[in-house]
């Protein structure tokens, strides 16, 4: 009797671990059938409008892939996670997604600050990590990781190109006043639209230098009454998201606007100008996308996805952010099927010097800096009470990345 | 310096002091009758602002935004005579650890359903035309929305004083305030009293989430901020004293004015400067009573 109920206990046992070892099988060769990607960025908070999206434009990249089989007969799959633009959260949010979800491909990421802080986690991890919309030179320069990526153009590409866009249609602005968030990327946009346009016109002044805190969402009376009083022809900023929504709305108040001759901003997005509808202010700025400018048939592939998925008022104000998240996970696909290898050293070597097919075109990543090159949009937005919306693009053009590049070696210091 | 600028700065900062005297104003008073340190005045602020922008969503025109306000705050004082009735009334006597977890978890519930409600991406509160634009003072632009705000404010706060001095509502919940048993064998229903104070605590958050956050942007998690800020100013002022917290509000708010204007730098570190200088000068703050 004794034997017997032994028996059975090792018998139990036996099919306990049987059934354990089968189902982690099962689940291994699940595992097997797909390839995981991590997203981090704001989800909810003053800066969703520019996570959100970016993650919509990951998904459908995503579905697209899995509708065309894959990646080397894998499934994609995008895990995402809200990072509330702050740097510890994401931090801890990327230890979670590699260390219980196995993830070592990364993209999103819309701050400098929180981009800076993942660089040593990636390499920590050995993983990688593809940024979006973090433009600060220090990430793809001074600050450069072998680690991580950047399919989105820095904040020194775009700046040039845009001075040199406000210098042909404003140069008699001589006057310049600047209010930029106090971090990373505002400094470094700003460094580099005040050298291009000193560069392009020596009698420049910087009259006014604004940092306000980052995510204050609002509150910037004293820092307009500061800019107003200095008298400037040309107001610059790149106060984003909630921040810049609020700034636009007292700027309006105080008459800012109309005091000086062009107001201009390197970033944008189209979630702005889609919140501020009748109170959006006169404008000369870029962005990630805008779909009147192109027209291939990749452009016209993505635009008609991504506004069967989400509907055409997410995709009119959130096109711009998607792209980048688009081409993110396009990028991987390219790179792993270039390696025909799913092991981070061999992804890394593949996305150096990999040219991508975008909605925006051809995008080439530099070997040296892995920093991405493209054509930017840029356009002028204009206040119109006709519209129903409040306000028209009635000019746009496109700038060669390439032609603002300058060689790795200095990238690297800056 | 230019007078005139220096003129718009004080405006600017008695404006900003007296939309924080109205944030803060309901939590020192809920700390001062019932002693209950609310952690969720900051998303009970937020709330205010998420109604009274979907208020605006459904009822269009602009004769009807402070009324709208008004209703608001009303609604957010509602939700507070529920909080109380069937959490806050459950923990009087418990410790501050049970107040502190509870409000927390308030402010949890109450961001998760904003989030689930208006969604993650920022709104704009739409301000009527009659607020839009600028009037002339000194030769220089003032918003009239900034003085819209300096003028509720400064109406809410004599309300306010009239309501706790010369009512009978608000001498007893004074006396409650001062010493609960004494007001409570003198047959004043204790109770009613401090569900009544925490509505209108709460009310006055609501309200001012509405007037504050018209000009910002509106997301779920703003109110994290601003319930920083709200402690910080009933800190300054000396916990409990209503008068200290508006002294403590109109400092804050001029020295922040100034300082964004003059000293950007410091602009960010000025607050906490301002706090630790005060509180080592007085450690009851600036109108409070040492225990």
């Amino acid at each position: 009797m004794k034997r017997n109920r032994i028996f059975h206990s090792i018998v139990a046992f036996l099919v306990c671990m049987g059934m354990v070892v089968g189902f982690s099988t099962i689940s291994k060769a699940e595992e097997n059938q797909t390839v995981t990607f991590g997203f981090i960025s704001p989800m909810t908070g003053l800066f969703a409008g520019t996570g959100e999206p970016m993650s919509k434009g990951g998904l459908l990249a995503a579905k697209m892939i899995n509708e065309e089989g894959g990646i080397l007969g894998k499934k994609v799959e995008i895990l995402v996670r809200d990072s509330e633009v702050r740097p510890a959260i994401a931090v801890r949010m990327a230890r979670e997604l590699h260390q219980d979800q196995g993830v070592n491909l990364f993209f999103g990421i819309i701050s400098s600050g929180v981009a800076l802080a993942l660089k040593p986690v990636m390499e920590e991890f050995n993983s990688l990590l593809i940024t979006c919309a973090a433009h600060s030179t220090l990430i793809t320069g001074k600050q450069f990781s072998p680690n991580v990526f950047r399919i989105t153009d820095d904040a020194r590409t775009r700046n040039y190109a845009l001075a040199e866009v406000i210098h042909q249609k404003f140069p008699d602005v001589k006057k310049w006043a600047n209010i930029s968030p106090d971090y990373a990327y505002g400094h470094s946009c700003w460094e580099n639209f005040n050298e291009k346009i000193k560069q392009l016109n020596p009698k420049v002044e910087i009259v006014a230098d604004r940092w306000p805190k980052f995510g204050a969402g609002g509150g910037y009376g004293p820092h307009i009454s500061a800019i107003m009083a200095a008298n400037p022809d040309g107001l610059y900023s790149v106060l984003y998201g909630g921040d810049m929504i609020a700034f636009i709305r007292e700027a309006k108040q105080w008459g800012l606007f109309k005091k000086v001759k062009v107001f201009t901003s390197s970033h944008v997005d189209w979630d702005i100008p889609y919140a501020l509808k009748k109170e959006m202010a006169d404008a000369w700025i870029s962005e990630h996308y805008y779909d009147v400018i192109y027209n291939y048939p990749l452009s016209e592939k993505y635009e008609a996805a991504l506004k069967k998925a989400y509907g055409l008022k997410h995709f009119l104000a959130g096109q711009g952010h998607a792209t980048p998240g688009f081409d993110a996970v396009y990028a991987y696909k390219a790179a792993i099927e270039k390696a025909k290898s799913f092991k981070v050293a061999d992804i890394r070597k593949a996305l150096e010097d990999l040219t991508i097919e975008s909605p925006l075109g051809k995008k080439w990543i530099r070997a040296g800096d892995h920093q991405a090159y493209f054509d930017m949009p840029f356009y002028h937005i204009v206040p119109d009470p006709k519209e129903a919306i409040g306000w028209k693009v009635d000019w746009f053009t496109t700038k060669d990345g390439k032609k603002y590049m300058v060689p790795v070696e200095e990238a690297l210091k800056r | 310096m230019d007078p005139g600028v220096l003129l718009i700065d004080l405006l600017e900062g008695l404006c900003r002091g007296m939309l924080y005297f109205l944030m803060a104003s309901g939590l020192s008073l809920t700390f001062s009758v019932l002693g209950i340190i609310n952690f969720a005045h900051g998303s009970l602020i937020m709330l205010g602002a998420y109604l009274v922008w979907s208020s605006l969503q459904i009822i269009a025109g602009d004769w009807c935004f402070i009324l709208i306000i008004i209703l608001s705050g009303a609604m957010v004082g509602g939700i507070g005579i529920l909080i109380e009735l069937f959490f806050l009334r459950r923990i009087y006597r418990a410790e501050h650890l049970y107040q502190l977890l509870l409000t927390f978890a308030l402010i949890m519930i109450i961001d998760g359903l904003a989030l689930e409600i208006w969604g993650g991406q920022p709104r704009s509160i739409r301000v009527p035309g009659y607020f839009l634009g600028a009037v002339s003072i000194a030769g220089r632009p003032f918003p009239k929305y900034s003085l819209f705000i300096l003028f509720s404010s400064i109406v809410v706060a004599i309300i306010l004083w009239a309501f706790l001095y010369k009512t009978k509502f608000g001498k007893a919940s004074r006396a409650a305030a001062a010493d609960v048993e004494i007001t409570s064998a003198l047959g004043i229903d204790v109770s009613f009293i401090y569900c009544g104070m925490f509505a209108i605590g709460v009310a006055l958050a609501g309200l001012s989430g509405g007037v504050g956050l018209a000009m910002s942007s509106l997301a779920p998690g703003v109110g994290a901020n601003i319930a920083v800020l709200c402690f910080a100013i009933i800190v300054i002022g000396g916990m409990g004293s209503l008068m200290g917290t508006l002294t403590a509000a109109l400092v804050l708010g001029i020295f922040e004015a100034f300082g964004d204007h003059y000293f950007p730098e410091a602009a960010m570190a000025l607050p906490f400067i301002i706090m630790a200088v005060i509180l080592l000068a007085r450690p009851q703050g600036l109108l409070g009573k040492m225990e």
